[in-house]
Protein backbone atom coordinates (compact mmCIF):
# COMPACT_ATOMS: atom_id res chain seq x y z
CA UNK A 1 0.00 0.00 0.00
CA UNK A 2 1.32 3.26 -0.85
CA UNK A 3 1.62 5.98 1.79
CA UNK A 4 -0.08 9.21 1.60
CA UNK A 5 1.93 10.80 4.44
CA UNK A 6 3.78 12.72 1.40
CA UNK A 7 4.68 16.71 1.84
CA UNK A 8 2.50 18.83 -1.02
CA UNK A 9 5.89 19.81 -2.49
CA UNK A 10 7.51 16.87 -2.70
CA UNK A 11 6.02 15.42 -5.97
CA UNK A 12 6.92 17.58 -9.53
CA UNK A 13 4.87 20.61 -9.65
CA UNK A 14 2.78 20.53 -12.57
CA UNK A 15 1.18 17.17 -12.16
CA UNK A 16 -2.56 17.36 -11.35
CA UNK A 17 -2.18 15.83 -8.42
CA UNK A 18 -0.20 18.40 -7.21
CA UNK A 19 -2.22 21.32 -8.55
CA UNK A 20 -5.01 19.49 -6.09
CA UNK A 21 -3.46 19.29 -3.13
CA UNK A 22 -2.39 23.24 -3.29
CA UNK A 23 -6.00 23.78 -3.68
CA UNK A 24 -6.82 21.84 -0.68
CA UNK A 25 -4.03 22.91 1.24
CA UNK A 26 -5.07 26.63 -0.11
CA UNK A 27 -8.76 26.12 1.04
CA UNK A 28 -7.15 25.25 4.68
CA UNK A 29 -5.17 28.30 4.69
CA UNK A 30 -8.61 30.35 3.89
CA UNK A 31 -10.67 28.50 6.46
CA UNK A 32 -8.18 29.00 9.44
CA UNK A 33 -7.54 32.62 8.02
CA UNK A 34 -11.10 33.08 8.51
CA UNK A 35 -11.48 31.60 12.15
CA UNK A 36 -8.73 33.64 13.29
CA UNK A 37 -10.80 36.84 12.63
CA UNK A 38 -13.08 36.46 15.54
CA UNK A 39 -12.11 37.33 19.18
CA UNK A 40 -11.60 34.14 21.22
CA UNK A 41 -14.35 34.11 24.26
CA UNK A 42 -13.75 31.71 27.36
CA UNK A 43 -15.17 31.47 30.74
CA UNK A 44 -13.79 32.44 33.42
CA UNK A 45 -16.50 31.47 36.44
CA UNK A 46 -17.87 28.12 37.18
CA UNK A 47 -21.51 27.49 37.50
CA UNK A 48 -23.29 27.11 40.85
CA UNK A 49 -23.99 23.43 41.89
CA UNK A 50 -26.99 22.13 40.16
CA UNK A 51 -26.84 25.06 37.99
CA UNK A 52 -25.42 25.32 34.38
CA UNK A 53 -23.24 28.24 33.16
CA UNK A 54 -21.21 27.19 30.38
CA UNK A 55 -19.58 28.82 27.09
CA UNK A 56 -17.92 26.86 24.73
CA UNK A 57 -16.63 27.67 21.11
CA UNK A 58 -17.53 26.10 17.68
CA UNK A 59 -14.73 26.35 15.46
CA UNK A 60 -16.26 25.28 11.62
CA UNK A 61 -13.85 24.90 8.98
CA UNK A 62 -14.50 27.31 6.48
CA UNK A 63 -16.48 29.93 8.64
CA UNK A 64 -15.98 32.30 11.68
CA UNK A 65 -16.03 30.57 15.41
CA UNK A 66 -19.24 30.10 16.72
CA UNK A 67 -20.10 30.85 20.32
CA UNK A 68 -22.35 28.84 22.21
CA UNK A 69 -23.52 30.29 26.13
CA UNK A 70 -26.25 27.98 27.97
CA UNK A 71 -27.05 29.13 31.62
CA UNK A 72 -29.69 29.12 33.86
CA UNK A 73 -32.10 31.49 34.77
CA UNK A 74 -30.69 33.63 37.68
CA UNK A 75 -26.79 31.84 36.97
CA UNK A 76 -24.19 34.95 36.16
CA UNK A 77 -21.43 33.85 33.95
CA UNK A 78 -17.95 35.81 33.84
CA UNK A 79 -15.92 35.40 30.18
CA UNK A 80 -12.74 37.10 29.06
CA UNK A 81 -11.95 37.89 25.25
CA UNK A 82 -9.27 38.15 23.97
CA UNK A 83 -7.85 38.53 19.91
CA UNK A 84 -4.07 38.18 20.74
CA UNK A 85 -4.39 40.48 23.34
CA UNK A 86 -7.30 41.39 25.20
CA UNK A 87 -10.07 42.75 23.31
CA UNK A 88 -10.48 46.48 23.72
CA UNK A 89 -13.85 48.96 22.79
CA UNK A 90 -16.38 46.30 23.77
CA UNK A 91 -19.89 46.54 22.70
CA UNK A 92 -22.78 44.35 22.66
CA UNK A 93 -26.45 44.09 21.30
CA UNK A 94 -28.73 41.31 22.67
CA UNK A 95 -31.55 40.65 19.86
CA UNK A 96 -34.08 39.83 22.85
CA UNK A 97 -32.79 41.84 25.98
CA UNK A 98 -35.44 40.02 28.30
CA UNK A 99 -33.42 36.56 28.11
CA UNK A 100 -30.10 37.94 28.86
CA UNK A 101 -28.23 41.04 30.42
CA UNK A 102 -24.37 41.77 29.36
CA UNK A 103 -22.31 44.07 31.97
CA UNK A 104 -18.75 45.04 32.21
CA UNK A 105 -16.54 43.23 34.64
CA UNK A 106 -13.67 44.32 36.01
CA UNK A 107 -10.98 41.09 37.03
CA UNK A 108 -8.13 42.14 38.91
CA UNK A 109 -5.35 40.24 36.80
CA UNK A 110 -3.53 40.88 33.30
CA UNK A 111 -3.41 38.89 30.33
CA UNK A 112 -0.33 38.73 28.37
CA UNK A 113 0.04 39.46 24.71
CA UNK A 114 1.05 36.05 22.62
CA UNK A 115 3.39 37.75 20.92
CA UNK A 116 4.98 40.75 22.51
CA UNK A 117 4.39 39.42 26.27
CA UNK A 118 3.05 42.66 26.68
CA UNK A 119 0.59 42.43 29.90
CA UNK A 120 -2.75 44.36 29.77
CA UNK A 121 -5.79 43.78 32.18
CA UNK A 122 -8.44 41.07 30.80
CA UNK A 123 -11.33 42.49 29.10
CA UNK A 124 -14.20 40.61 30.95
CA UNK A 125 -18.24 40.67 30.63
CA UNK A 126 -20.76 38.69 32.92
CA UNK A 127 -23.64 37.57 31.44
CA UNK A 128 -26.78 36.97 33.25
CA UNK A 129 -29.77 34.51 32.46
CA UNK A 130 -32.78 36.41 33.14
CA UNK A 131 -35.54 34.30 31.60
CA UNK A 132 -35.77 31.08 29.57
CA UNK A 133 -35.43 31.28 25.71
CA UNK A 134 -33.15 31.81 23.11
CA UNK A 135 -31.35 34.83 21.51
CA UNK A 136 -28.32 36.15 19.86
CA UNK A 137 -25.32 38.88 21.37
CA UNK A 138 -23.31 40.62 18.78
CA UNK A 139 -19.90 41.56 20.74
CA UNK A 140 -18.21 44.33 18.69
CA UNK A 141 -14.56 45.12 19.38
CA UNK A 142 -11.92 46.89 18.21
CA UNK A 143 -10.26 43.75 17.14
CA UNK A 144 -13.49 42.57 15.36
CA UNK A 145 -16.50 41.03 15.83
CA UNK A 146 -18.51 37.74 16.93
CA UNK A 147 -21.75 36.05 17.79
CA UNK A 148 -22.86 34.67 20.72
CA UNK A 149 -25.82 32.09 20.72
CA UNK A 150 -27.51 32.01 24.12
CA UNK A 151 -29.64 29.73 25.72
CA UNK A 152 -31.16 30.56 28.63
CA UNK A 153 -32.84 27.49 30.51
CA UNK A 154 -35.48 27.40 33.01
CA UNK B 1 -22.82 31.92 54.65
CA UNK B 2 -23.41 27.85 55.64
CA UNK B 3 -26.94 27.47 54.82
CA UNK B 4 -29.68 28.93 52.30
CA UNK B 5 -31.55 31.94 52.95
CA UNK B 6 -35.02 31.61 54.39
CA UNK B 7 -38.06 32.56 52.36
CA UNK B 8 -39.19 35.79 53.87
CA UNK B 9 -36.35 35.94 56.02
CA UNK B 10 -33.13 38.90 55.55
CA UNK B 11 -29.37 39.10 55.66
CA UNK B 12 -27.54 41.78 55.57
CA UNK B 13 -24.34 40.50 53.94
CA UNK B 14 -20.94 41.66 54.87
CA UNK B 15 -18.34 42.00 51.58
CA UNK B 16 -14.67 42.22 51.98
CA UNK B 17 -13.68 43.08 48.20
CA UNK B 18 -10.00 42.46 47.49
CA UNK B 19 -8.66 44.32 44.46
CA UNK B 20 -5.57 43.93 43.98
CA UNK B 21 -3.98 47.08 43.93
CA UNK B 22 -6.98 49.46 44.87
CA UNK B 23 -8.97 49.68 48.06
CA UNK B 24 -12.78 49.08 47.70
CA UNK B 25 -14.79 51.91 45.51
CA UNK B 26 -18.29 53.16 45.78
CA UNK B 27 -20.11 49.16 45.66
CA UNK B 28 -23.70 48.59 45.08
CA UNK B 29 -25.43 44.75 44.96
CA UNK B 30 -28.08 43.97 42.21
CA UNK B 31 -29.54 40.64 41.96
CA UNK B 32 -30.17 38.65 39.11
CA UNK B 33 -33.63 37.45 40.02
CA UNK B 34 -35.34 40.23 42.70
CA UNK B 35 -38.36 37.52 42.54
CA UNK B 36 -36.21 35.23 44.33
CA UNK B 37 -34.08 37.50 46.31
CA UNK B 38 -34.15 41.32 46.39
CA UNK B 39 -31.53 44.11 47.12
CA UNK B 40 -33.41 46.39 49.76
CA UNK B 41 -30.58 49.10 50.96
CA UNK B 42 -28.17 46.61 52.63
CA UNK B 43 -30.16 44.18 53.00
CA UNK B 44 -30.92 40.90 50.72
CA UNK B 45 -34.74 39.76 51.02
CA UNK B 46 -35.60 36.16 50.25
CA UNK B 47 -38.79 36.08 48.05
CA UNK B 48 -39.06 32.69 46.77
CA UNK B 49 -37.38 29.59 46.75
CA UNK B 50 -34.45 29.39 43.59
CA UNK B 51 -30.63 30.50 43.17
CA UNK B 52 -30.41 34.14 42.35
CA UNK B 53 -26.65 35.92 41.46
CA UNK B 54 -25.67 39.27 43.14
CA UNK B 55 -23.82 41.22 41.65
CA UNK B 56 -21.31 43.58 43.30
CA UNK B 57 -20.94 46.32 40.89
CA UNK B 58 -19.40 50.25 41.02
CA UNK B 59 -21.26 52.85 40.29
CA UNK B 60 -20.75 52.40 36.56
CA UNK B 61 -22.13 49.58 36.33
CA UNK B 62 -18.96 47.70 36.05
CA UNK B 63 -19.31 44.12 37.74
CA UNK B 64 -16.38 43.73 40.42
CA UNK B 65 -17.71 40.19 41.70
CA UNK B 66 -20.57 38.31 41.98
CA UNK B 67 -22.03 34.83 44.07
CA UNK B 68 -24.92 32.91 43.80
CA UNK B 69 -26.97 32.84 46.79
CA UNK B 70 -29.61 29.65 47.39
CA UNK B 71 -33.65 30.49 49.09
CA UNK B 72 -35.77 27.73 50.28
CA UNK B 73 -38.64 27.23 52.32
CA UNK B 74 -38.36 27.00 56.18
CA UNK B 75 -39.78 23.55 57.72
CA UNK B 76 -39.57 24.99 61.26
CA UNK B 77 -38.31 27.27 63.75
CA UNK B 78 -36.47 26.85 67.09
CA UNK B 79 -35.50 28.62 70.27
CA UNK B 80 -31.83 29.46 70.96
CA UNK B 81 -30.54 30.96 74.09
CA UNK B 82 -27.69 33.53 73.72
CA UNK B 83 -25.03 34.67 76.52
CA UNK B 84 -24.13 38.12 77.21
CA UNK B 85 -22.65 38.51 73.97
CA UNK B 86 -25.36 37.27 72.12
CA UNK B 87 -23.34 34.23 70.88
CA UNK B 88 -25.94 31.09 71.03
CA UNK B 89 -25.45 28.89 73.59
CA UNK B 90 -28.00 26.26 72.15
CA UNK B 91 -31.10 25.31 71.53
CA UNK B 92 -34.09 25.34 74.17
CA UNK B 93 -35.26 21.19 74.66
CA UNK B 94 -36.27 21.77 78.53
CA UNK B 95 -38.05 23.96 81.10
CA UNK B 96 -35.93 27.34 81.43
CA UNK B 97 -36.05 28.62 85.42
CA UNK B 98 -35.50 31.75 86.37
CA UNK B 99 -35.38 33.45 89.47
CA UNK B 100 -37.41 36.72 89.89
CA UNK B 101 -35.25 39.70 88.31
CA UNK B 102 -32.72 36.81 86.14
CA UNK B 103 -33.24 37.19 82.36
CA UNK B 104 -32.26 35.48 79.01
CA UNK B 105 -32.06 36.38 75.83
CA UNK B 106 -33.94 34.25 73.26
CA UNK B 107 -33.55 34.03 69.25
CA UNK B 108 -35.41 31.81 67.48
CA UNK B 109 -33.45 29.95 64.78
CA UNK B 110 -35.19 28.81 61.17
CA UNK B 111 -34.37 25.11 59.56
CA UNK B 112 -35.39 23.71 56.28
CA UNK B 113 -35.17 19.87 57.69
CA UNK B 114 -31.52 18.94 59.15
CA UNK B 115 -30.23 22.00 57.79
CA UNK B 116 -29.80 25.44 59.44
CA UNK B 117 -31.01 28.41 57.21
CA UNK B 118 -29.06 32.01 57.25
CA UNK B 119 -31.60 35.37 57.78
CA UNK B 120 -33.38 36.90 60.50
CA UNK B 121 -37.15 37.08 60.48
CA UNK B 122 -40.19 39.23 61.90
CA UNK B 123 -40.94 37.32 64.88
CA UNK B 124 -44.16 37.63 67.28
CA UNK B 125 -43.98 36.81 71.11
CA UNK B 126 -46.26 35.76 74.17
CA UNK B 127 -46.59 34.38 76.90
CA UNK B 128 -49.58 33.47 78.29
CA UNK B 129 -49.08 34.40 81.73
CA UNK B 130 -47.45 37.68 83.52
CA UNK B 131 -44.29 35.97 85.03
CA UNK B 132 -41.99 37.65 82.94
CA UNK B 133 -41.76 40.38 80.50
CA UNK B 134 -40.47 40.38 76.94
CA UNK B 135 -38.18 43.44 75.62
CA UNK B 136 -36.49 43.99 72.27
CA UNK B 137 -33.00 43.96 72.06
CA UNK B 138 -32.33 46.10 68.95
CA UNK B 139 -32.51 43.51 66.74
CA UNK B 140 -35.81 42.40 64.89
CA UNK B 141 -36.00 38.63 65.69
CA UNK B 142 -34.15 38.78 69.33
CA UNK B 143 -35.54 39.31 72.76
CA UNK B 144 -34.90 39.26 76.59
CA UNK B 145 -36.94 37.58 78.87
CA UNK B 146 -37.44 38.77 82.51
CA UNK B 147 -38.60 36.94 84.82
CA UNK B 148 -40.69 39.48 87.01
CA UNK B 149 -43.18 37.18 89.49
CA UNK B 150 -43.05 33.77 90.39
CA UNK B 151 -45.18 31.26 88.32
CA UNK B 152 -45.02 28.92 84.98
CA UNK B 153 -45.64 30.18 81.99
CA UNK B 154 -45.66 28.91 78.33
CA UNK B 155 -43.82 31.54 75.75
CA UNK B 156 -44.71 31.37 72.25
CA UNK B 157 -42.77 32.97 69.10
CA UNK B 158 -43.93 33.01 65.63
CA UNK B 159 -42.02 33.71 62.35
CA UNK B 160 -42.20 33.24 58.72
CA UNK B 161 -45.75 30.98 59.45
CA UNK B 162 -44.32 29.03 62.30
CA UNK B 163 -44.19 28.65 65.73
CA UNK B 164 -41.89 27.65 68.62
CA UNK B 165 -42.18 27.44 72.34
CA UNK B 166 -41.00 26.73 75.76
CA UNK B 167 -41.96 26.42 79.34
CA UNK B 168 -40.90 29.40 81.60
CA UNK B 169 -41.13 28.99 85.46
CA UNK B 170 -39.95 31.67 87.49
CA UNK B 171 -39.33 31.23 91.74
CA UNK B 172 -38.66 33.72 93.63
CA UNK B 173 -35.64 34.33 95.68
Amino acid sequence: MKSHARLPFTRPLGSRDAIARFARYALVLAALTASGCTPSLYAVTPAPPTRVAELRTEVPVFSKNKHHAKLSVGVALGFNCVHGRPCTDMRTTIANPGIVKILPAHLAGLERDAFTRDSTPHSTLVMVGLAPGKTKVRLDTKQGNTIIHVTVLP
Amino acid sequence: MQGPIAVGARIAPTIDLDVRGSGAPSLHLASSRPDVLATDGSYLSARSPGVAAILVSMDDGTVLDFFHLWTVEPSRISLHTLDRDRKRRGEIDDVVELMVGDSIYVTPVIYSGNQELAGSAETTWRIDSPVARILRDGARDRRRVVASAPGRATLQVDALGLKSSFELMVVSR
